[in-house]
């Protein structure tokens, strides 16, 4: 059956692909297609990328020149290339490997019709090849997603944490120079575990202060030198924080209703600690990612279609709602609150973090704000 | 190295006709558009068509349908996928459905006009777009204008009223309402009306009624394509463009006075004196020294910079303040006056 799907809010395989890609700074990353699907790549992704901008004459006649012309431009200014090939290039069949002999580029055909934003960032990540380097000091940082708006704040603060517990920062996917994303240390912190370099990270994610402090009492497990009780600390204490403003909040109004429209592991944070703190009753849950969350008695579903997202937010008329400046636009008038990528509707620019310590209070004080 | 300027050939940098296409259908507020390829190609254009929208403070998102055409459709075709997706749409009742081809469509080869020929009960009209292949935003955008146009009722000549129609506004210039209110107010001077803005916030219905209009005007058409298509099919004059400069602003009038047999002569003085009283405003600028810059690809020889320049007093120098050439001519004596604005911002910064 068709899946129904109006403006799909989502961007494609290719997309995630040169959001990983372009996070290693030594890696110049080429887009292999048109000039349309490199703008809006480049729109979306932070990073730099380039482009071969095809035109109608190279898919009549073959990309190889072209391909080779722009590689030959991008080799001169980064170690290494990666190509990622975009759907009428993917459907020509030419072999691109071929073309590009000689240049040591990682080839990657993720064109758009292949999937999501999340198969695409997935796949370009196993091209990498991460391959661990036991011998490496140091804890990595996965789930760094240059599209997600959290990203750089996330990065801050999990260097952060380390720092203060005296351990120093491995490989950051995808924050990071190739050669270090492709030896990455045994052990891993993650701020968004949908993104994570290969699956599950032990000790585990700092999404929350509860996984946080759990994560960094494991960490002191294999870096028993390390200094984990202030973290600890710091972290009971901004728990103590979020308790007394939400404690504060709901002495003079009820709980709030929520629908929350994000990734899997951002809306099981969000639906978690509002509902720990604020006694929130989360309407709905949309994932942009999955077909569903791990969030006992609350309504998940995959949500990538802005119909579906209206009618959703029409029928259950919430107090508050977390998503993308698509869920804003639908109504402005509701409380809103960001919580994934696009956000164009407000100025963004300091690094506001969702992981760690500071990341729950800046989301407990962004919806304690939003709420008045 | 971003290498989207560092090739000469610009003819790959002219975009993609899927997006231009639906800055003309996603205007027709009842109408629905399905994007006919991977749902990353709707998600693309939607998604700049309204982050753009967002920065004019505009919060309705039109419903952009996709096909979201899969692996398997790309082996084995998208017509059915595309006739389903009609089928899908048609759920929500709209009085007519545009298709939008992309360049994967177009590259499996889907029949995209016989799947349209098939009886909906609506009019569904491709709007004959393939995405970069032999296309561009533009000639999306004009395709787009084109296919709309199926929507204009014939035999209308007797309902005929002393009205105009704007054709061909592009929706997403940030200035879009403001060139419009000073072509309004243009028309006004003569006592011409507004039959429609074609297309811009207009529903099924309206365009319906393009031809009481009795004078077509477009925002552009520097190749004359349009003005050539329209004509033929409505038989209606035309203004080619929307006035740039003070003399085009004058001759605008005196053009569309002509061709509706009106009296012009006291709109054109009136606009003349509009004209002094606006570079009056902007007599502290007199003997100042300015030039532009065309970031490499705009047109900063314009006669119009030279133009407001003159009038105004300002000396075009070499070492004069770098005022930035904007994306495009402001339009009217209105337009002008903003223009002159941002030059005095830049020449006492």
């Amino acid at each position: 059956m068709l899946e129904r799907c109006f403006n799909p809010v989502w961007p494609c395989a290719m997309v995630g692909a040169a959001s990983c890609m372009a996070g290693f700074s030594d890696l110049g990353v080429i887009i292999h297609g048109s000039a349309g699907c490199y703008n809006y790549a480049e729109m979306a992704v932070p990073d730099s990328l380039n482009c071969t901008y095809l035109i109608e004459d190279e898919i009549v006649f073959g990309t190889g020149n072209r391909l080779r012309e722009i590689a030959d431009a991008v080799s001169g200014l980064y170690d290494r290339i990666a190509v990622i090939n975009t759907c009428v290039p993917s459907i020509m069949g030419e072999d691109i490997g071929d073309y590009l002999d000689g240049y040591n580029a990682i080839i990657v055909d993720l064109p758009g019709f292949s999937g999501d934003f999340d198969k695409g960032y997935k796949e370009a990540l196993e091209a990498v090849g991460p391959d661990i380097d036991f011998e490496r000091e140091g804890i990595n940082i996965h789930g760094i997603c240059s599209i997600d708006p959290f990203a750089r704040g996330n990065l801050l603060e999990a260097r952060r944490l380390l720092n203060l517990a005296g351990i120093k920062t491995a490989a950051i996917f995808c924050h990071d120079k190739l050669d270090s994303a492709k030896t990455p240390a045994e052990y891993g912190i993650s701020v968004n575990p949908d993104y994570n370099a290969n699956g599950e990270t032990l000790p585990g994610s700092i999404l929350g202060t509860e996984k946080l402090i759990s994560t960094f009492s494991k960490v002191h497990d294999h870096f028993p030198e390390s200094d984990v009780n202030s973290i600890i600390n710091e972290a009971e204490e901004a728990e103590e924080r979020i308790i007394k403003a939400c404690d504060k909040y709901l002495r003079r109004n009820d709980p709030p209703g929520v629908t929350i429209f994000s990734t899997k592991a951002y809306t099981e944070f969000s639906a978690g600690i509002l509902n720990k703190y604020l006694d929130a009753d989360i309407c709905f849950a949309g994932i942009r990612n999955s077909e569903s969350a791990s969030l006992p008695g609350i309504t998940s579903e995959k949500a990538t279609d802005i119909r579906k997202i209206k009618d959703i937010i029409a029928c259950e008329e919430p107090d508050l709602v977390l998503g993308s400046s698509f869920e804003y636009a639908i109504n402005p008038k509701i409380p809103f609150i960001c919580l994934t990528f696009p956000q164009r509707s407000r100025v963004m620019l300091h690094s506001k973090p969702l992981a760690g310590t500071e990341g729950s209070l800046a989301f407990i004080e962004d919806v304690l704000n939003a709420l008045r | 190295m971003n290498s989207k300027h560092s090739h000469s050939n610009i003819s790959r940098h002219n975009g993609c006709s899927v997006s231009g296409a639906l800055s003309v259908s996603a205007f027709i507020k009842d109408a629905a558009t399905i994007v006919h390829g991977p749902a990353g190609c709707a998600h693309q254009a939607s998604s700049l068509f309204y982050s753009t929208m967002i920065a004019h403070g505009r919060f309705e998102i039109p419903d952009i349908y996709t096909s979201g055409l899969l692996e398997n459709e790309i082996i084995f075709g998208g017509e059915d996928r595309l006739r389903d997706s009609i089928t899908g749409a048609l759920s929500f009742d709209p009085p007519v459905i545009f298709i939008i081809g992309t360049c994967i469509s177009e590259t499996i080869g889907d029949d995209i006009d016989s799947v349209c020929m098939e009886d909906y009960g609506v009019p569904v009209i491709n709007l004959n777009t393939a995405g970069f292949l032999g296309d561009s935003f533009d000639s999306g955008f004009f395709n787009a204008l084109k296919g709309a146009s199926e929507l204009i009722n014939s035999g209308f000549k007797e309902e005929r009223t002393l009205t105009a129609n704007i054709i061909g506004e592009k929706n997403l210039e940030f200035e879009v309402e403001e060139n419009f209110a000073e072509v309004k107010r243009l028309l006004d001077l003569l006592g011409i009306g507004l039959n429609i803005r074609f297309v811009r916030d207009i529903t099924t219905d309206d365009i319906g009624t393009f031809g009481r209009g009795s004078l077509n005007i477009f925002r552009e058409d520097l190749s004359g394509e349009l003005t050539r298509f329209f004509a033929e099919k409505t038989g209606l004059p035309s203004i080619p463009a929307f006035p740039s400069g003070t003399n085009e602003t004058l001759g605008f009038l005196r053009e569309a006075g002509t061709i509706l047999s009106l009296p012009w002569e006291e709109a054109v003085e009136r606009e003349k004196e509009y004209q002094r009283s606006v570079f009056e405003e902007f007599s502290d600028l007199r003997g100042e020294l300015i030039t532009f810059d065309s970031f490499g690809f705009q047109d900063a020889e314009m006669p119009f910079f030279i133009d407001i320049a003159e009038n105004t007093g300002i000396k075009v120098d070499p070492e004069g303040t770098v005022i930035p050439v904007p994306f495009t001519a402001p339009v009217g004596t209105g337009g002008i006056r903003r223009l002159l604005r941002e030059w005095r911002r830049f020449i006492n910064a």
